[in-house]
This record gives C-alpha cells, structure tokens and sequence, in this order.
C-alpha cells in the first residue's frame, strides 16, 4: 500500500472523525453508566433512529440535517426520558434493565427495517461534498466540523458538571449515590434528566452520520458496541475518560483496518477490551467500585 | 368419578407430576408413528432442539443467575467444527459435535474466568462484544472457509428421512433435561443458587463464585455447541449469520425467559415460542420482514417486566401450590 | 493463639477506618469487641473474614498468615462469619441453607443433608428446616445464618451484632446457643452493642475506638476502665 502524504493524512482523518463520533456516543452513556449504573444497549439505536429521523425530514420536507436537530434533540431526549420511565426504572435489578435496553434496540431495529427495509439511506446537502484542500489533498469540511463539534460536546458538558447546580448534582450522584441521598439530592429527576441528556447528544450525532455514512437498520449495532469498550476503557462516569478512551479506540480501529485488514479492527480493540478487563476494570478513571 | 379420581391424586401432586409426565413423553415417542407430514415433524425437531438449547442456556442464565448475550459463539462454533471435520477429514459428526462443544466450552471458560470476578454488566458486554467479533471473523477473514452468508450445503445429509432426527433431537432434550436435575440435585445446584440469592453470604461459607459461575459456563458452552451442531446437519445448509446472528444469541433467552425457571421452564418455553415463531416465519415469510423479531422483542420486554418468573413461575403459584396446600389439609 | 490480628490499617478513601490494631485471641475464648458507633468493629471482622484486604499489617491464623485471602479461600481455612444484616438465601429452606454450609466440608449431597440435619437439630430449628427462609421470623432467620456458619465446621466464628433486633426470650435463648457453640470447641468473636450479651458471655473484652484498640482485659476490668467510660459516656463520667 502506498503510504505518501495524502493516505497518511486519510487515515488520520479517518481516525480524528471515527474518535470524534466515538465521543459523542461514549460521553453520554458514561453519564448513564455513572448515574444509574445501567448499559443501555439501546443507544445505538437510538442513533439510528436519529439517522432516520434526520433523513426523512430532509428527504421529504427539505429541512436541512442542523435545522432538523430542533426536533430531532427533544425527540432523542424525550425517547430518552420515556426509556428511563417506563423500561428502566421499574426494574429491579441492573441485569434484567440491561436485557430490557437491549431488546428494546432489538425492536427499534426490527421497525426499521419493517418500515424502511435494509436500503441504504445518504443525506446529501448542498455542502456535504466541500473540501478543505490540505497539503494536496481534500478533506471533508463536515468531518472537520463534526470533530470540532464532538470536541465542544464534550468540553460543554464538562462544564455542566463543574459548573451548574444540577451538572454538579448529576455528578455527585455519579460518585456516590448514597452521599448525594443524604444531601437531598432528588435522584429520580437527576437519572432521568441525565438519561435524556445522554440520549439527546446522539441527536447530534444523527445529524453528522447521516450525511457521512449510509443509514440502515443495523447502523448503531457495531456502535454501541465499540461505545461500550470505550465507556469501559475511559472508566464509567468520566467524561474525560470517554474522550481520550475514545481517541484511543478510534485510532486503534482504523489503523489496524488500514494495516492489517477489514474484520480485524473489532478482533484487535476486543483483545484490548479483555486486557483492560484483566488488568484494570476501572478503566482510566474510573471510580465506580466494582 | 370425581372421587375415583382424588383417589388417583390423593398421594400427592408429585405423583401426579410424575403421570403427566410418562403420558406426555410417551405420546411424544409415539408421534412419528402416526404423524407422517414432514413439515410438522419439522416443527417437533426444532421445537425440541430449541429446548435442548434454551436448557443449555439457562444453565448460566437462570442457575448460574448471568445473562450471557452471546451464546451464538457456542451454537456457531458448535455448527463450523463439526461441519468441517466432516466435510475436510471424513471425522464423523457426532465426534464432529463433541469436538466444537469442547472448543466452545475452554473458549467460555476463558471468559468466565476473566469476568466473573468483575459486576455482571461486564460478564454481558463481553459475550455481547464476543459474539459480534467471531461473527465478523467468520464473514470476513475466514470467508474463504466459511463462504460468508452464502454458506455451504452440506451435500452429504446423514438421514433422508426425519424420523431418525426426531428420535435423535428428542433424546437430547430429554438428556438435558436429566442433567439440569442432576445439576439441581448436587453441590453445583446448591452452589449457584446460593451466589445467586446472596453472593457475599455464598463467599463466606466458603463458595468460589468465579469457580463455580466458570463451571456452570462451561457445561452451558458445551452443550449449546451440540445443539448448533445437530442444526446444520438438519438443516442441511450452514451460513454465517445464521449460526453467528444476533438472533442465535436471543433465542435462547428468550425460551428460557417465558418458560421460566427449573427443568421445565425451556421445555414449555420452547413448546410455546417455537411453533409460533416457526408458522409467523412460514406464513409472513419475505412479505414482512422482521416481523418475527418484532414478536419476539416484544414479547421478552413483557416477560421481563411483567411476568419475569415465566410460565412454570405463574403455574407454581397459581396452580402447585394451592393444590399441594389443598392435598396437604385433605391428608 | 488462634488468631492474631497484628497491626492492621485499613483506610477507604480519607477516612481510617482501622488504625494500626492489634489483637489476638486464644483457643477456645469467647472475646467480645465493642465499641462506638464506627469504632471499626465490622470492618474489622470484614478484614478478618477476607473481605477487605489490610492496607497495612498481617493477620495470623493458626500460624498460617492469611492476610489478602478472599473469603471464601478464609472460609474453608477454618474461619466463619455471620452479618449485621442477615444474609440467608431467601428462596431456600431452612435446612437447604445450612446445606449449602455443609457443603463446604464434602461435595457428597447426602453426606450434607445428614451434616445440615444434625445443625439444625442442635440448633433447635427443626420446625422450621422446611420453610423457606424468607417466611421465617427475625430471630429464626439469625438462628439459620448461625446454623449455615457452623455447618463449615470452623475453628473460629465471628458473630456480629446477633442479638439486635431480638425480644428478650430470644436473647436469651441467643446466649445460651453462643455458649454451647463455644463448648463443642469453636472459639467465638462476638460483636455487640448490647452490654449485658457482651459482659455476660465473653471471657475477654477488646474495646476500640476509631479504629484503635483503647482497652482489654476481663468484662470487669473493662467495665471499671476510665478510657472505656470515657469513649462511651465522655469526659464527664470518667
């Protein structure tokens, strides 16, 4: 394979915009994981269904994939919450919400293709297509936003946590659920909020994806997946963690599908999962006691 | 006749578990003689496989009290092995089967091992994340092997008839029925439900959780590999999502979650769930795609909310108990 | 001496939970720990009995040092416990819990059933080996936890907190199962708030405080140790 300038500048591309969809997805499950201790395996698709969303909007009202997110984001959201209310919390125990989650992925998935069949959807706006030419080569302007944008998700929200009353409230819950009882801390309207707010950023997400990459029923699958290692690898709550973790993952998928060959990437990051699994379930920096 | 009959059932509802059973299994042995439709002989075969399966399953998934979401690396492991065994080096099937039940079961007890000291999420995410990577090992690297989705015939089908299928899938489930007792009636039994009610008090009477989750994994691993195995040389035919899919993976927990608990629960979980699963794929087919997923992740939503003790859980309430109550006063 | 606690630290997060204790206990005694709220008595039976590995320190049993085993591994070593919170398998009978005791010395189910049957007679829970355990009252349940932990046949059996909860004929009926399980040769370390269980039963008393050890000695010596009367009463009664 011809390694020059322009390939290496693709792959690293490919890497930043991978880890950058990566990041979108694994900061808000890290929340969800911190706060309620729940995998929500349903988040992938709930990608797809903002994948969905985003394309029939655009393909038969026109409304442009960004302008779209002003129904899209409560429609996540609100999914989000719905999940929360009715499947999750009236469970017992973390294993069956987390078969409940994951069927629930299984169901959304099994309506798509019900309703849409397994055809590949792209969104193409006018501006999908614009390159940024860069040491002779093009590059995607909508990747480049997307990986600023995923990069500003992740600062905003680091802020929320830090700063607002209800990010700090959020935040304790995820350090420690008893502590933050005992000082009043209404936890049923903090792990709803924050189930919604995780679901809400993959809204975001939607928008990107669906012009970057093809829609289909089974678009979040391989996602959640990879969402989940990093979620492992970065430790659960920390949103610092889920970038880097994901950073991490990113450009070990693609490096390894460059260098060694498609269907290995997920044999390699797997590998790397069971090692983090050995060696430190806590992750980077992970708090949540095992 | 009523009291003839109180007579007949006076000596407790066990005894009366026992007769239910001789005349259902012996109407069963018996149906090949008069049935002769090979597609409702089909629907028997797969009916019991899927027991045999869902048993298998349940072994870690309701004894050993963790959700395995990737079982479909024991079936498709299970399925490849022995069909290359056959086809390659002429390794008869049933050594074929025996030889992909024990790679599947070092492989889970591998997984086990690594898992079980961690919180359940990560014993779930693993097998979850597991599945999916072998499933795109199959597919794609190994594509040359496996010929991908398209699959391989098996031109050389052991039996042409179904009958000896039959006989064949009816012993197995009832075989993994015996050794779900078995395992109820022993130190392993004991063990699991211990760590599933109260794991630290387990720990402090001197119970190895990893050890015995681990070993409860791998007889579950083991014997779910057979059961991919017998299907493709049923079913003729092996491709890679039909044996590494997810919803390989679901079938199982889904028989075992509306049959429920004990050495019944997936023998009338899969009673219940297969027939119908089968006449939706046949009557709805390619016009409604998916439907039969739909069905089936709606209904595990309501069992695991609603009904999570499944249908022997309902009738032990709602039906043993109050008879065995009732036996108990007449005594 | 049976066991030897020598030095133990054990911290979680900022707070010190034990504190450079140190105790030891000789065969055949019944020592009872005491203490403050958060004096560090269940975490020290937590440290013993393998569920929390010692910052600092060593614990010796039977001469062997068993610091950093896990609790199972401590369990069949020879050593049992029981919990604050009674922690008997709920959908289990009576007599299946202590079966799961017994199987600790013998993977032979009918060799158990005899085991777990002979306990729980000796126990006095005969009547109830057959209920399932979440049916069971307060103080049967107690008697089942007790029953499962001697099932393991252990040289040494912590108790913590075993009378709480109790009425009056129940502690009572307690105590006397406490003694005759010493009798029949296991030594006992009991935990208690209870000052009358605790004075009456022990041989030797280990008083803590913030996780240090501020006094031992015989229940009399302890009762009339200003330092004891302090930690409890404060400065005033001393």
């Amino acid at each position: 394979m011809d390694v020059n300038v322009a390939t290496i500048i693709k792959v690293v591309m490919s890497g930043l915009s991978y880890s950058g969809t990566l990041a979108m997805l694994s900061v808000g499950l890290t929340l969800i994981m911190g706060v309620l201790r729940v995998m929500n395996f349903a988040h992938g698709a709930l990608l797809m269904v903002a994948m969905y969303a985003t394309y029939w909007f655009f393909t038969l009202f026109n409304i442009d994939p960004f302008l779209g997110l002003l129904i899209t984001i409560p429609l996540l959201f609100g999914l989000g919450v719905g999940m929360q209310k009715f499947l999750i919390s009236p469970l017992k125990t973390h294993e069956n919400q987390v078969l409940v989650t994951f069927m629930f992925a299984v169901l959304l998935e099994s309506l798509a293709l019900l309703f849409w069949s397994s055809d590949y959807r792209v969104v193409e706006t006018s501006y999908s297509g614009i390159n940024i030419h860069f040491l002779g080569t093009g590059i995607s302007l909508l990747r480049l936003t997307m990986i600023v944008v995923a990069l500003a998700i992740v600062g905003g929200l680091h802020i929320f946590v830090k700063q607002t009353k209800m990010g700090k409230s959020i935040w304790a819950l995820a350090q420690d659920p008893e502590a933050a009882t005992l000082v009043g801390i209404n936890i049923h309207r903090l792990q709803w909020f924050t189930f919604g707010l995780g679901t809400a950023i993959i809204a975001i997400a939607g928008a990107f994806l669906s012009q970057l990459l093809a829609t289909f029923p089974h678009v979040g699958f391989h996602f959640v997946i990879i969402a989940f290692v990093v979620v492992v690898l970065g430790g659960f709550g920390s949103i610092g963690g889920a970038l880097l973790a994901s950073f991490i993952i990113g450009f070990i998928t693609v490096f390894s599908a460059v260098f060694i060959g498609i269907g290995y990437s997920e044999l390699v990051v797997f590998s790397l999962f069971i090692v983090i699994l050995v060696l430190r379930p806590a992750g980077l920096f992970g708090k949540v006691s095992l | 006749m009523k009291k003839m009959l109180n007579k007949l059932m006076v000596s407790r509802p066990e005894s009366l578990k026992v007769w239910l059973l001789i005349i259902f299994f012996g109407i069963l042995f018996t149906i090949p003689l008069w049935v002769k439709n090979p597609a409702i002989l089909t629907i028997f075969i797969y009916t019991f496989l899927y027991a045999f399966y869902g048993a298998s399953w349940s072994i870690i998934g309701k004894y050993g009290g963790q959700i395995s979401l990737g079982h479909a690396v024991c079936f498709g492991l299970g399925a490849y092995i022995s069909v290359w065994l056959h086809q390659y080096y002429g390794i008869s099937i049933w050594l074929g089967m025996f030889a992909g039940g024990v790679v599947a079961a070092l492989i889970f007890l591998l997984i086990g091992l690594v898992c079980f000291r961690l919180r359940g999420l990560f014993f779930i995410l693993t097998t979850l994340a597991f599945a999916e990577v072998v499933r795109v090992i199959f597919n794609y690297p190994l594509s040359p092997l496996t010929n991908g989705d398209e699959g391989i015939a098996l031109f050389k089908l052991q039996f042409m008839e179904k009958w000896p299928y039959y006989f064949i899938a009816l012993a197995m489930m009832i075989l993994v029925m015996i050794i779900l007792q078995r395992i109820e009636k022993s130190k392993l039994g004991y063990y699991l439900a211990a760590i599933r009610e109260e794991q630290e008090a387990a720990e402090s009477i001197g119970i190895n959780s990893v050890k015995y989750k681990s070993i409860a994994l791998t007889i579950s691993g083991f014997l779910s590999a057979l059961s991919g195995a017998f299907y493709v040389h049923f079913l003729g035919w092996i491709g890679v999502t039909d044996v590494f899919g997810i919803m390989v993976s679901i079938q199982p927990i889904i028989i075992s979650w509306v049959g429920g608990s004990g050495v019944f629960g997936p023998i009338i979980g899969s009673f219940i769930v297969t027939p119908v699963s089968l006449f939706l794929a046949l009557l709805l087919g390619g016009a409604v795609r998916g439907l039969n997923h739909i069905v089936y992740a709606v209904t595990l939503i309501f069992i695991v909310m609603f009904m999570p003790e499944g249908v022997t859980g309902v009738l032990s309430r709602k039906v043993y108990h109050p008879l065995r109550k009732r036996f108990e006063t007449i005594e | 001496m049976l066991l030897e606690v020598n030095n133990i630290t054990k911290a979680f997060g900022g707070l010190l939970a034990l504190n450079h204790l140190s105790f030891h206990i000789e065969e055949g005694e019944i020592l009872g720990l005491i203490g403050p709220n958060g004096a560090g008595k269940t975490t020290a039976f937590n440290v013993i009995s393998g569920f929390h590995k010692p910052d600092s320190g060593l614990i010796r049993f039977m001469g062997k040092n068993i610091s950093g085993h896990n609790a199972s591994e401590i369990c069949r070593e020879g050593i049992a416990r029981t919990f604050q919170q009674v922690k008997t398998f709920p959908t289990l009978t009576g007599l299946d819990n202590v079966v799961c005791g017994a199987f600790c010395r013998t993977s032979n189910l009918e060799e158990a059933k005899r085991e777990a049957s002979r306990t729980i007679a000796w126990i006095g829970l005969d009547k109830e080996r057959d209920t399932v355990v979440k049916e069971l009252t307060l103080a049967e349940r107690k008697l089942v936890e007790i029953g499962r932990a001697v099932a393991t046949k252990p040289k040494l059996l912590l108790l913590d907190e075993v009378v709480a909860g109790l009425n009056p004929t129940e502690v009572d009926r307690m105590i006397g199962l406490v003694r005759e399980i010493n009798k029949s040769g296991i030594t006992l370390i009991v935990v208690e708030h209870v000052m009358k269980v605790v004075m009456s039963v022990s041989d030797r008393i280990v008083v803590l405080d913030r996780g240090v050890k501020v006094a031992e000695g015989t229940p009399k010596e302890v009762s009339e140790n200003k330092e004891v009367i302090k930690v409890y009463l404060g400065e005033a009664y001393a």
